[in-house]
């Protein structure tokens, strides 16, 4: 009964996506001007069937993920350690604030023109671009976690005189986990827009690069297909995301209900 | 008899207001002391003084003990909710450096005392407040304190969750020979249940404006609260505070 109705659910969450596909078929075939530039979801579809069958869609998907996740771990790994450093020590943290705030409002996408002059037209560019996104995020996150840490826990702690290393391996860490956490969820969405618009300017391979040559060639049902694709892609990365977070790092968090974002 | 805890003309600033002022107090070992005052009058800011939280502005402090403990009304903000029971009320011990196998052995005893077994496995946003506070109270008397302090432990609880914690309080301050123990609170009844002697700080800057002996005899029980002589010293601690304008 209770398989049955989720099941009944799930075919109706479906209804408004076929909806929206038969009415964009139907659109793009009567309408002459939109059967070119927006080929009926049919067209895109074979496209996408095709890309996929001839594996050069997979190697798109790995070139992209490789720079995303790349730059998501790098950026992970120092930004991380900085900025719970920072937040246990205001004192460091009040000399590099404005600094800190300074580059943080670069938009991203802003260092490519540099990230060219640098290196070049390449993947390593696009890497950058992303690590830049992702760095500032994952620092102030994890800088506030720190902040967010009860002053009174603080205290609890002191009056059985702690070591500083217990406080930040037994409080200060795992204090600032709910917000490191909300951060690296965060952080795959963010990659993921970052790397592909870097991947339109500065390299040559790759979903970003595919979907703009695409256009340079007038290979519209590839955009489409390549469209359709990113959304599939996205949702995905982001449901991992969500149950990598769910099923190890928060249980306690998102049971008290203090989950962040 | 000897003398646990003493300050002699104490006095306490924050951002240039003087929140205490010429506090002498003199606490024998063994005593249950209560200190009661209108809320804001520095009862916290004097236990965190005596546990050298604080540093006083001038006056001398002298503790008998370098063991002492710290009870927050607060157990939502020192309990750590990555933490189960177990862990939590093991905090302290594990901060002082005992292994693992050590300091659960003897964290079970604790639990036991305030009758959380069973539970160590749960989670804090699992328990309720009377439950939380016992797993705070378990975590501190684990390191086993000489002197206890106690900032209005149960002043966030139901008043009958409060009235059983104030019995199995007492009743850990009987088994636990030699603990001697000072409890903030504004509460009157609560004062004169728990107390042998009962200290009334005034409006800020607090002075001390009053100490009186209970003399209820121990150990105390519910029935305790519907003595004559408690009706009276209850009276007593209520004319004094009202003399201050505190109620």
């Amino acid at each position: 009964m209770n398989l049955r109705k989720s099941l009944s659910d799930g075919l109706k969450s479906l209804i408004p996506i076929i909806a929206l596909l038969v009415i964009w078929e139907i659109t793009s075939r009567t309408i002459r001007v939109m059967s070119i530039f927006v080929p009926p979801p049919s067209v895109d579809l074979l496209a996408l069937y095709h890309g996929i069958v001839s594996l050069e869609y997979f190697v798109l998907i790995w070139e992209t993920l490789q720079r995303m996740f790349t730059a998501y771990f790098l950026a992970a790994a120092i930004a991380i350690p900085i900025g719970l450093f920072l937040g246990w020590n205001l004192r460091a943290y009040k000399v590099f604030e404005p600094l800190i705030e300074a580059l943080r409002v670069i938009p991203s996408v802003a260092w490519i023109a540099p990230a060219i002059i640098f290196f070049g037209l390449s993947g390593t560019s696009v890497v950058f671009v992303t690590f830049y996104a992702l760095f500032w995020l994952f620092l102030v996150f994890s800088l506030y976690g720190v902040l967010s840490i009860d002053k009174l826990a603080l205290l609890s702690f002191k009056t059985v005189r702690a070591k500083k290393r217990d406080i930040f391996t037994k409080l200060i860490v795992p204090g600032s986990m709910v917000n490191v956490a909300a951060a690296l969820r965060q952080g795959i969405a963010v990659a993921f827009i970052v790397t592909i618009s870097g991947e339109m300017l500065l390299s040559v391979d790759g979903l970003g690069y595919f979907l703009l040559e695409s256009e340079r060639i007038f290979a519209y049902s590839s955009i489409y297909a390549t469209l359709i694709l990113l959304s599939i892609l996205g949702y995905s990365l982001t449901k991992i995301a969500i149950l990598v977070e769910e099923r190890f790092t928060l249980k306690w968090a998102i049971e008290s209900g203090i989950r962040i974002g | 008899m000897e003398t646990a805890i003493s300050t002699e003309s104490l006095n306490f600033f924050y951002n240039g207001t003087q929140i205490l002022k010429d506090i002498n107090l003199n606490i024998l070992k063994g005593r249950f002391v209560s200190v009661v005052g209108p809320s804001g009058c520095g009862k916290s800011t004097l236990l965190l003084l005596l546990a050298r939280m604080l540093s006083p502005a001038s006056g001398s402090i002298t503790v008998e003990s370098d063991n002492v403990g710290l009870i927050f009304q607060e157990y939502n903000r020192v309990l750590l909710p990555w933490r189960t029971v177990l862990d939590n009320a093991a905090l302290y011990l594990e901060l002082l450096g005992a292994g693992k196998s050590e300091r659960y052995e003897t964290i079970k005893n604790y639990l036991a005392l305030v009758g959380l077994n069973g539970f160590e496995k749960l989670y804090p946003h699992q328990l309720s407040g009377g439950m939380k506070q016992r797993v705070q109270i378990a975590r501190v008397l684990s390191t086993q304190p000489q002197i206890l302090l106690l900032d209005e432990p149960f002043g966030s609880l139901d008043s009958q969750t409060k009235e059983s914690m104030q019995d199995e309080l007492l009743n850990i301050f009987y088994k636990e020979k030699g603990l001697t123990a000072l409890f903030v609170t504004h509460d009157i009844e609560e004062a004169t249940f728990l107390s042998d002697e009962v200290v009334i700080l005034g409006r800020r800057p607090s002075v001390v404006v009053g100490k009186l002996d209970v003399g209820i005899p121990h150990p105390r029980d519910a029935e305790t609260r519907f003595s004559d002589r408690f009706q009276q010293i209850k009276h007593e601690i209520w004319k004094s505070l009202r003399s201050i304008g505190a109620n």
